[in-house]
């Protein structure tokens, strides 16, 4: 008990020069702070009567003067003071046991009464911030709030700007081995040697996104791989200094890799992606939007290695042709999602041989696929009938007869983009509109940019009643009075659609600000478009 | 301070904690009071002194350059590493004993002990599991979260435990006497299977793994010491007994006796698997008896299988292919066996009758169907009619239907399609005897089935109009619903092009009535009345398989009416030519010149040869020839029928001449012929419109003949359809292509595609490519 | 079994009758009756960690939520959410510190979920969106940084703190 007591005179007198050291109070003298340490003890010992809000009165009325006192606890209302007496009345057991304690201890009552894992339990509902704050608290709290247990997963995205090397090497020391993810997406500052700490700090890391961390470079990679072996889930996406070199070191230690994305890191050559496919054989996501150097033998290598991909992002990879996606396709029948906008040299073979093995695509991105056709179409949609999402931007060769099949095979579709294929008509958005899955499931169209549209689309798409958004903006036939009547029917359809000048509008407070609106009220808005609402 | 004191809490606890944990090991009942306060001991010594942690970073860090730094690990040091710790060691040394007292026993004596022990050590575990969970939840959880992969739950850790110092240095004994037990129950030996169950139970139990990845679950069940421990021993015995009794029971039984075993054996196993083993060991168990008992015996089974064929035991049959169907690709080679047998059969049993066959399409085609429904019903009973096994059925009919002793000795493979037409034929006419419907339907069926087989479908084509033509002509059918039902079923299975010449001249017929009826309005129209009583079918020429006949002088008696009907008809449908189709008219003459006036139905030739003894009533053979005009060949079979039914007389030979062996090529043109006048009949109608016989069996070898000619033509417009499609292809896949192209109809021989390609190249419908020869090309 | 009773024993010797099914949502309670079975019914569970108040609140919070749907396992990946405390719940908890933290120790002693998270996520909420400063005061914490310590803590925690 001597100890304690010690310990609670020397911790008071501690937090009032504290105090003192804060600035709270100004010009008291030491005798003053004598009766302010006898008023403090007072008050509390009133203040713990389990009523610990009033414990910051203690603190408060520094100054000493009991005058002050009083109308600070007026501020509380007298519906707390009742509670108060009724706890009094109905629970004194309670009240004086905690009586008798808080005369002895001034300490706080969430530090005496819970253990150290409560408290952890406590901050595991904490946000960084709040927990950032709280390692500022006290010594105590410092290493609660700094334990690897409250950061196993880190995300740094929203503090991009703020983050620089330091702060990850102290994060990276205080998580030790409790770091599972690390998200540093655009964190800018972050260099190779923050990363090695890392690395050494953090063997058991899981998931890191180090997407757009410009200064990294295989060096980070390497250290990865010497560390981390249990390394699932990795994006380097736009890591420009990586190279085939960095990917052999990362595969060569890293065979659970199950999610990777190495989209714009053109450096990266068929050689890096072989070493990866073959190191790797649990890859199910592989993202490499831009590399130039994905070409047919590292599709190839993929195909054979890694018969478990499910996603596959391939947009932009220029010199892939049919031969080497069509392996892929052969090989990894459980693809649900691929990415082959912008691919131009890929014809109707690939989509044929989608419809033949890859039965559960529900995604499929085929932007400027120029040379598809409707008869390419037609074997997909019969082969892929659980298709939600199809994305057709620019596939000119595409007319009604795709969209046909499209309503008569594929009952989950939920997204489709027709944007710029040119010989969608009427007749085609008839088929959709009259497919009973469309009318019930059926939520984005786009078909901006189909010119021969006119308002009968519009008519046939009032039986799409789940319809979120519409996309109509420069198909010229679309009138406003087409575009009234689905808004009338659905109220909380976005649509968006663009008026050619010579569409007289009507009078409208929007007109003089923006030429081609009759108005506005969806921020996707760009000047080119706009919303009827 | 708080080390020590730390220490001695540990000691405190652990004295409390002793006694409860040594009843619970010594499967002692509990009290809940009893169980209350060690879960409370244990918390109470776990949950962290909050003034002690406090004063611990103050005072034994130093403070250099500012803040002592924790890595998170130890920077909260949650409590529990050192009971757990002491759990673990107290654990070992318990299980140290157990597997003393285990060490020495075998058989099952060892199962007992080791399955009654390990059924309390894990009661006993999950209560001490229970009462310490309070480890689990916070220093175990923190641990693992930590990444430590070697801390388990306390009850993981005591199945740890209990692997690495009991299962260990026991499993061999242990799995060895399971094994025994069930070599004992195979060998129809009652046991105890409870022993085993809780064996497997307990390894199944051991196999737990750290998860490598994050996960919620810090262990997840894998069956690792069950496989690694038992099963694969349990495989290799289970060969070994099979491999045994396979060879010592086929020493003294019949395949069949065998098979029958066999699947009594894979039943039981199933039933061992579901009672005491663990469900994943089914398939590869099977698998395994599968191999040692069906797979390794194959030679033995097929050889039996040619036996039971043979002896048609159908039943046995069934049971073999259902083993061997278990093994795959085995089929194959049964399906082969049975592909022979039904061949041969088939093969064999047209030879038997091949004698009639020959010229009896009711033999023939029966017989084949026969033959087919045996077998059909062989694939449904005994291979559940397995598409395989149908395929084969398929396989061996074509090859015998089209190929057998009797096409061979017709020197024809068209043989076939020529007698299913004519057995059409019979069914088809008026007075068949297959009277009831159900009956005919029946039949028809039968028909398609044996139509299917054919190759030759082109053949069966042209008989089948031939002799549709004559029923039509002749009106010979039994029913037109018949008809019908026929053509439709043709099309059915070849399809609108083969059958739309068969419906054509169905609808001449139905045009021809209504154009009938007209003309005689148009007669009463115009008054025409000296035409004789008349009737007439008009056939479009293309769809008829009849060609011009040989023409003659119409006599003046006929005249009046063929010229009103041409010129009514001409008038009608301007352009079109008519064509009198003699050989297939007939018609009816009474008898003036006897006193018993008879009706003679007669052939026009017939009619006109008679009409000249109006003028007459003698001819010589030569003015005969002049007056009609008639070829002098068909004259010449005319008067022979005329003759032989003794209308007319040659006075030139003598009556008893006119037998069989007489021939036309007997009658002379200087011979001359009279009219018998004292003619006289049984009967009042006489029908001397027979056909002539060899006219008969000159159509048949003229469909033959022209079979050859007709296909090329075919086989040449495929070509010509293919290329311009493809515009250029190669020589090779052309002929795949035509070959694909006619399947439905013929199977077109190689060397004549070839020759069709080269005609056509001669006419420039094609052109050899000139850098690479064997590539066509279509010109326009 | 609906209305079987057990008695639980409060740390100063009061007995609480509890419906089995009520003082089940405790695992400690829950795993202890799966341990031992519930044939003799005359045992009395001591509970020597809770007194009678507290007893009596947990009983009480048990007996409103007995028939929620068990919580969800902890899992890293879980929603730091804490707004979705029910209206009954934050009435419930509308109490001194002394006894939400004695509602959190009795909530860990009985491995009460729900209510561990429930009072948990009420001190969190206590805690967000204060200044270190404010927390002090809440808490009633005292600062034991030296000026030195408390710059450089400042600094190395001030990367979250929107500028």
């Amino acid at each position: 008990m001597a100890t304690l007591h010690t310990f609670l005179k020397r911790t008071v007198g501690q937090r009032l020069s504290n105090i003192n050291n804060l600035g709270v109070t100004s010009g008291n003298t030491d005798s003053s702070s004598d009766t302010s340490l006898s008023t403090t003890e007072r008050l509390n010992d009133q203040a713990n009567d389990g009523y610990s809000s009033t414990s910051t009165l203690g603190v408060l009325s520094i100054n000493g003067d009991d005058s002050l006192r009083r109308p600070l606890l007026h501020v509380h209302t007298k519906i707390r003071q009742k509670e108060f007496l009724s706890r009094l009345i109905h629970n004194t057991t309670v009240m004086n046991m905690e009586h008798e304690q808080s005369m002895n201890d001034n300490i706080c009552l969430l530090d005496r009464k819970l253990p150290k894992e409560l408290i952890l339990r406590i901050f595991s509902y904490l946000d960084y911030k709040s927990l950032c704050r709280c390692a500022q608290v006290s010594k105590y709290w410092n290493t609660l709030a700094s334990d690897g247990s409250n950061w196993q997963s880190i995300n740094l995205k929203n503090f991009q700007r703020d983050v620089d090397g330091n702060v990850l090497d102290h994060l990276s020391k205080q998580c030790g081995s409790f770091l599972k993810q690390l998200f540093i997406e655009n964190c800018k500052f972050i260099t190779d040697s923050n990363m090695r700490n890392l690395a050494n700090n953090c063997s058991n890391l899981e998931r890191i996104n180090m997407k757009h961390c410009t200064k990294l470079s295989n060096t980070t990679l390497h250290h990865l791989s010497k560390h981390c072996s249990y390394l699932v889930y990795i994006n380097m996406a736009s890591c420009h200094l990586i190279d085939d070199q960095g990917i052999k070191m990362l595969s060569s230690n890293c065979s659970n890799l199950e999610w990777c994305d190495i989209s714009w890191c053109m450096n990266i050559t068929e050689n890096g992606i072989q070493s990866l496919a073959e190191s790797c054989p649990k890859l199910t996501v592989f993202k490499a939007e831009g590399c130039t150097h994905m070409n047919n033998k590292a599709a190839k290598e993929l195909a054979i290695n890694c018969p478990k991909l499910l996603f596959l992002d391939i947009n932009r990879c220029s010199s892939l042709t049919d031969e080497g996606l069509l392996i892929i396709v052969e090989h990894c029948t459980l693809l649900d999602t691929l990415i082959i906008a912008n691919c131009r040299n890929l014809t109707d073979n690939i989509l044929v041989a989608l419809g033949q093995h890859c039965h559960k695509l529900k995604r499929l991105d085929a932007t400027l696929c120029s040379q598809f056709t409707d008869a390419g179409f037609s074997a997909l949609t019969q082969g892929c009938p659980s298709l939600e999402r199809l994305d057709l931007e620019d596939c000119t060769a595409v007319t009604d007869e795709t969209l046909r099949h499209l309503a008569n095979n594929c009952p989950e579709i939920k997204i489709l983009t027709l944007s710029r294929c040119e010989q969608i008509t009427d007749e085609g958005v008839r088929y959709i509109g009259s497919s009973t899955s469309a009318q019930e499931k059926l939520l984005i169209l786009e078909l901006d940019n189909c010119p021969t549209i006119t308002d009968t689309s519009i008519d046939h798409l009032l039986a799409c009643q789940n319809l979120k958004r519409l996309d109509i903006f420069d198909c010229q036939q679309v009138t406003k009075n087409g575009i009234k009547k689905i808004q009338t029917y659905f109220p909380d359809l976005k649509v968006h659609a663009y008026f050619a000048p010579r569409t007289p509008t009507q009078n409208n407070q929007h007109t003089t600000s923006c030429p081609f609106c009759c108005c506005t009220s969806c921020s996707a808005c760009t000047s080119s478009c706009c919303t009827v609402s | 301070m708080s080390q020590t004191n730390r220490h001695v809490k540990l000691d405190e606890v652990w004295a409390k904690l002793l006694d409860g944990i040594n009843h619970v090991y010594q499967f002692q009942g509990m009290k809940k009071p009893a169980y209350m306060l060690l879960y409370t001991h244990v918390y109470d010594y776990c949950i962290s002194n909050p003034n002690q942690s406090r004063t611990v970073p103050g005072t034994s860090r130093v403070h250099i350059g500012g803040l002592s730094r924790s890595n998170g690990q130890d920077g909260a040091n949650i409590v529990g590493g050192e009971l757990y710790n002491k759990l673990k060691n107290y654990l070992k040394d318990y299980l140290k004993d157990v597997c003393q007292s285990g060490v020495d026993l075998q058989g099952e004596g060892v199962l007992r002990f080791y399955t009654n022990r390990w059924e309390k050590y894990q009661f006993s575990s999950k209560v001490m599991n229970d009462f310490c969970s309070y480890i689990n939840r916070h220093w175990v959880q923190r641990e693992f979260n930590s990444g430590r992969k070697d801390i388990y739950e306390i009850y993981t850790m005591a199945m740890d435990s209990w692997q690495k110092v009991v299962f260990q240095p026991l499993h061999k004994q242990v799995t060895h006497a399971c094994l025994d037990l069930i070599k004992s129950e195979r060998n129809n030996e009652i046991i105890n299977t409870r022993l085993i169950s809780g064996v497997i139970q307990s390894y199944v139990a051991l196999g737990f793994t750290e998860e490598l990845t994050n996960s919620s679950h810090i262990t997840s069940p894998t069956l690792t010491i069950y496989r690694d421990y038992f099963e694969l021993y349990f495989l290799h015995d289970t060969e070994q007994f099979y491999r045994l009794e396979a060879a010592t029971f086929l020493v003294h039984n019949s395949v069949t006796e065998y098979l029958k075993k066999v699947a009594t054996r894979l039943d039981e196993e199933v039933h061992r698997v579901q009672s005491y083993l663990h469900p994943s060991t089914l398939s590869i168990l099977i698998k395994k008896v599968e191999e040692v008992l069906i797979r390794d015996q194959l030679d033995a089974i097929y050889t039996e299988a040619k036996k039971l064929l043979r002896d048609e035991r159908y039943q046995d049959l069934a049971l073999l292919f259902k083993l061997t169907n278990r093994i795959p690709n085995a089929t194959n080679e049964l399906k082969k066996i049975v592909e022979n047998h039904i061949y041969e059969m088939g093969i064999n049993t047209i030879e038997r009758v091949s004698g009639t066959a020959i010229n009896d399409p009711k033999v023939y085609i029966e017989t084949v169907i026969d033959i087919h429904k045996k077998f059909l019903k062989l694939v449904q009973e005994s291979f559940n009619g397995e598409q395989g096994f149908t395929a084969a059925l398929d396989k061996a009919c074509g090859k015998f239907i089209n190929n057998n002793v009797v096409t061979q000795s017709a020197g024809s493979t068209t043989k076939s399609p020529e007698l299913l037409a004519r057995y059409c034929d019979a069914l088809l006419r008026k007075g068949s005897k297959a009277v009831e419907e159900t009956d005919l339907e029946e039949k028809f069926n039968q028909i398609m089935i044996v139509f299917n087989y054919i190759e030759d479908k082109d053949v069966y084509q042209k008989f089948y109009s031939k002799m549709l033509a004559k029923r039509l002509v002749g009106q010979l059918s039994a029913s037109d619903d018949y008809e019908e039902s026929m053509i439709s079923k043709l099309k059915q299975a070849c399809g609108f092009e083969y059958t739309s010449k068969l419906q054509r001249m169905f609808q001449d017929i139905g045009v021809s009535k209504t154009l009938l009826t007209e003309y005689e309005k148009y007669c009463e129209n115009h008054s025409i009345t000296d035409t004789a009583d008349f009737s007439v079918m008009v056939l479009s020429s293309n769809s008829w398989p009849f060609s011009g006949s040989s023409n003659f002088v119409i006599p003046l008696e006929l005249k009046s009416t063929f010229n009103s009907f041409t010129e009514f008809y001409t008038h009608r449908h301007n352009g079109r030519k008519l064509t009198w189709l003699h050989q297939h008219s007939k018609g009816e003459l009474q008898t003036y010149f006897t006193t018993q006036k008879y009706i003679l139905q007669v052939s026009t030739y017939q009619m006109v040869v008679l009409l000249l003894f109006n003028k007459v009533l003698t001819w010589t053979v030569e003015r005969l020839q002049d007056e009609t005009q008639i070829k002098s060949e068909l004259l010449l079979q005319v008067i022979l029928g005329l003759l032989k039914s003794k209308l007319l007389i040659c006075t030139d030979i003598n009556d008893d001449e006119i037998d069989e062996d007489f021939k036309e090529s007997d009658i002379k043109t200087h011979y001359s012929i009279r009219l018998s006048t004292d003619f006289r009949s049984k009967k009042l109608r006489i029908n001397l419109n027979v056909p002539l016989k060899s006219v008969e069996q000159k159509d048949i070898e003229g469909v033959h003949r022209t079979i050859d000619e007709d296909r090329k033509m075919v086989i040449q417009a495929a070509i010509v359809r293919i290329m311009k499609a493809r515009q250029t292809l190669r020589h090779a896949l052309l002929m795949q292509e035509v070959i694909q192209q006619l399947s439905s109809r013929f199977r077109p021989k190689i060397p004549v595609i070839k020759k069709c390609i080269d005609v056509l190249i001669e006419k420039e419908y094609l052109e050899r490519q000139s850098n690479e020869k064997d590539v066509l090309r279509y010109l326009a | 079994m609906a209305g079987h009773k057990i008695k639980l024993q409060s740390s100063d010797g009061d007995t609480f009758d509890v419906e089995v099914e009520i003082a089940k949502q405790s695992a400690t309670i829950k795993t202890m009756l799966e341990d031992l079975g519930m044939d003799e019914e005359e045992d009395v569970i001591p509970l020597p960690n809770v007194n009678s108040a507290i007893l009596k609140k947990v009983i009480q919070w048990a007996t409103h939520h007995k028939d929620d749907p068990p919580p969800p396992e902890d899992d890293e990946n879980r929603e730091k959410n804490t707004n979705d405390i029910s209206s009954w719940d934050q009435d419930f908890l509308k109490v001194d510190q002394g006894t939400l933290f004695e509602l959190i120790l009795a909530a860990n002693y009985l491995d009460i979920k729900g209510l561990l998270d429930v009072t948990c996520k009420t001190v969190a909420n206590m805690i967000k969106g204060k200044t270190p400063e404010e927390i002090r005061r809440t808490f009633n914490i005292k600062n034991d940084f030296t000026p030195q310590e408390e710059e450089q803590i400042k600094k190395e925690n001030e990367w979250c703190e929107e500028k």
